[in-house]
């Protein structure tokens, strides 16, 4: 009774069929992601920049393509999207010093931000002069302008979300009625 | 086919298809535009200065105070650990207007100093960046430029190390992969004292 209301004119079968389509197309979208994740040996291997602190090269809104190969070890001016033990914000910044530990195989690494005057010393934590390779997510190989600016606009205005999640179901069931004319 | 649903949904669909293809195309072009690029680059050094800092040292001239403040900025915290700073005053003439192409955004330029401490073989400090955006101002030309950054080690000691100085550009394209490039480098030796 309630999948006839629902999806109106269908069989049982046709609305199962609908159901496994959609299921079908979100573990695609799912496989996708984390397959390019194991590809690049990042977790999250796509992030959006957030703030200013690269202009010119990044502005906010932009795409960056991370990847973390054994046999691509950090040098000076790699530019790498670190996490801080503690504090889950990741940031966008280059390389200024790497200096690596022969006893302990240890890296110790210093970034900044193109557009800021000083160090990064003062994000990380407080006595915390250095950033270890572990707490690098990955390095930057790609970059497409202006396409992450849709998810900073979703992210800023979450009522935006809910309107286009309700426009999408509007137009599902609008679908139908306009298949079966 | 006439209503403005279908022809809008039509015509989102056609962009969201030429344009990744056209983006995939101009990313596609740079590794062969840089191959033809013939970038010239010159570096020589002028002077190296090093001190030995420690928080109770007054600086004897002004490149001494610019070095004790450049090194306590590294520092947000608390006061710098007594060691060894060096800052490196060069020359450098860099052509890099071939580099430029219809897919570069903009030129990270940097000088790289690279050099090996008894406990650590590998030390890579960045002492002086720039950023170029056009094409006009790809020709760096500087004489006895001084180091935005200070040379420190990690154990503090720079006695008797010498490096290789190398001039680093980083390729930043308007879509597509990042490129690093290397060129003109240079070995310096860090004077004992001044």
């Amino acid at each position: 009774m309630l999948i006839e209301s629902l999806f109106p004119g269908k069989t049982y079968r046709e609305v199962a069929h609908q159901i496994l389509n959609i299921l079908m197309v979100a573990a695609s979208a799912i496989m996708m992601w984390k397959g390019l994740g194991i590809l690049t040996n990042v977790e999250s291997p796509i992030v959006v920049v957030l703030s200013e602190s690269m202009e010119p090269a990044f502005s906010r809104g932009d795409l960056i393509f991370l990847s973390n190969f054994k046999n691509e070890p950090f040098v000076a001016g790699d530019i790498v999207v670190y996490k801080i033990e503690g504090k889950d914000i990741p940031i966008i910044h280059r390389i200024l010093k790497i200096h690596k530990d022969d006893a302990s195989g240890e890296e110790f690494i210093l970034t900044k931000g193109d557009n800021n005057n000083v160090d990064d010393r003062a994000l990380y934590n407080k006595n915390q002069l250095w950033i270890k390779k572990s707490e690098i997510v990955g390095k930057a190989k790609g970059y497409l302008p202006y396409i992450g600016y849709f998810t900073i606009i979703m992210s800023d205005y979450p009522k935006l979300k809910y309107i286009m999640l309700a426009i999408m179901a509007l137009m599902m069931l609008n679908e139908k009625e306009e298949k079966k004319n | 086919m006439f209503s403005f649903y279908n022809r809008g949904s039509t015509l989102l669909n056609f962009l969201c298809t030429v344009l990744p293809v056209l983006l995939a195309l101009l990313a596609c072009t740079s590794p062969f535009l840089l191959n033809q690029a013939d970038p010239k680059v010159k570096i020589n050094v002028r002077n190296v200065h090093m001190k030995r800092y420690s928080s109770s040292s007054t600086p004897s001239n002004k490149k001494e105070s610019t070095m004790m403040k450049l090194y306590r900025y590294h520092y947000p915290y608390r006061y710098p650990p007594k060691g060894d700073i060096a800052l490196i005053d060069f020359d450098i003439n860099a052509d890099l207007t071939s580099v430029f192409n219809w897919n570069v955004k903009e030129l990270f330029v940097y000088l790289v100093y690279e050099f090996e401490t008894p406990k650590q073989k590998f030390n890579q400090v960045v002492v002086w960046d720039d950023i170029i955006t056009s094409k006009q101002d790809a020709h760096i030309k500087g004489k006895n430029v001084e180091s935005e950054y200070l040379v420190t080690a990690l154990d503090n000691k720079l006695r008797g190390i010498s490096g290789n100085l190398t001039l680093y550009w980083d390729i930043i394209p308007n879509t597509g992969l990042l490129f690093q490039k290397s060129k003109g480098s240079i070995t310096v030796p860090l004077q004992k004292e001044q």
